[in-house]
């Protein structure tokens, strides 16, 4: 991989990251990959379907937080 | 009634700091009923897990390859990969149904597994349905034979395609077979690319064991134009190209298929 920025590369690369706890869910019929954001939240990471349209979707939009309730 | 046309200066009534000349409430209900309707959304999508969104159809579908192509092994969470168990079933899917036409693929890789990688591109060049790959970026390694599996390939002008032989590194216990397996490996990657592109085996060798070309290293580094030279890639364009191309295959595929039926 090569970084090319004016940020300096101990800021880039920092501290050792939290490792993150990715989950897959299918949520409004779209699988996707989500972070843990709280109890029954999750933060929305990636989409991973290949329709187009889902990605045009407002409440799909990576960052988005989702809740759910637990079964 | 005097009609206000300055655009700088709100019209009476709008200032929140005059209690007795409150803001006129026409917004108010109005917003209201779409924040109403949002919360039945969101029940909507916990009670059912399903909401009714209304959604453009699309008869193509795109598939990202990205970062990593994830074999075998799970990568740690700090890779952006590709994994094969979620690509070979959308591919299955976007076969199987009638809705969809076309496949578009968008390339940015350096590289993986080379049996999850040539897995993926075997799937893809098998399709019934047309598809068209754009490397965008780069289409490094194992990423070269995804990005000739489709029907017809494109590369934008800034992309780059690292073509260099498949290497082991580790322990290896018993060197000859390793070599040996290593080296039928390298075929197949061969024979996938010579087969699906217009490259000669002959020069796709050549780029493969190029030396000098990069620092201590052997391979060649091939961008935009010169992978169009090469026969590598069908054409050098972006996403209008790619999507005009597309578009132009699947009205012949649908063509040939009347043609079938009469």
């Amino acid at each position: 991989m090569i970084v090319w920025t004016v940020m300096p590369l101990d800021l880039v690369f920092g501290q050792e990251a939290i490792p993150a706890s990715y989950e897959e869910i299918v949520y409004c019929g779209v699988r996707m990959l989500v972070e843990k954001a709280g109890p029954y939240e999750s933060r929305i990471v990636r989409l991973l379907s290949t329709d187009p349209a889902v990605f045009l979707r407002p409440e799909l939009q990576p960052g988005r937080i989702v809740t759910y309730k637990p079964y | 009634m005097i009609e206000n046309d300055n655009p700088v200066v709100a019209p009476p009534g709008n200032n929140p700091e005059h209690r007795d000349n409150p803001p006129k409430p026409e917004q108010q209900p109005k917003r209201r009923q779409a924040s109403t309707k949002k919360s039945m959304q969101v029940e909507n999508i916990q009670e059912l897990g399903s909401t009714e969104v209304p959604t453009a159809k699309t008869n193509i579908h795109v598939m990202t390859i990205i970062g990593q192509i994830e074999g075998h092994m799970v990568l740690p969470p700090q890779n952006k990969t590709t994994k094969y168990e979620h690509i070979m079933p959308q591919l299955v899917a976007i076969e199987q149904n009638p809705e969809i036409e076309g496949l578009m693929l968008l390339l940015n890789t350096v590289g993986g597994d080379v049996e999850a990688g040539l897995a993926i591109a075997e799937m893809i060049s098998s399709m019934s349905k047309p598809s068209v790959s754009i490397v965008l970026g780069g289409g490094h390694s194992i990423g070269v034979p995804i990005a000739v599996s489709a029907t017809r390939s494109f590369i934008v002008e800034s992309a780059s395609m690292t073509i260099h032989p498949i290497r082991l590194t580790g322990l290896v216990i018993g060197a000859q077979s390793s070599f040996d397996y290593l080296e039928k490996m390298q075929e197949r990657v061969n024979r996938f690319v010579v087969g699906h592109s217009n490259i000669s085996e002959k020069k796709w060798k050549e780029l493969l064991y190029k030396t000098g070309e990069l620092s201590r290293d052997i391979g060649t580094s091939v961008i935009g134009k010169d992978a169009v030279r090469y026969g590598l890639i069908d054409e050098v364009g972006g996403v209008s190209q790619a999507m005009e191309k597309l578009n132009e295959l699947i009205k012949i595929n649908k063509e040939s298929k009347k043609g079938l039926k009469q």
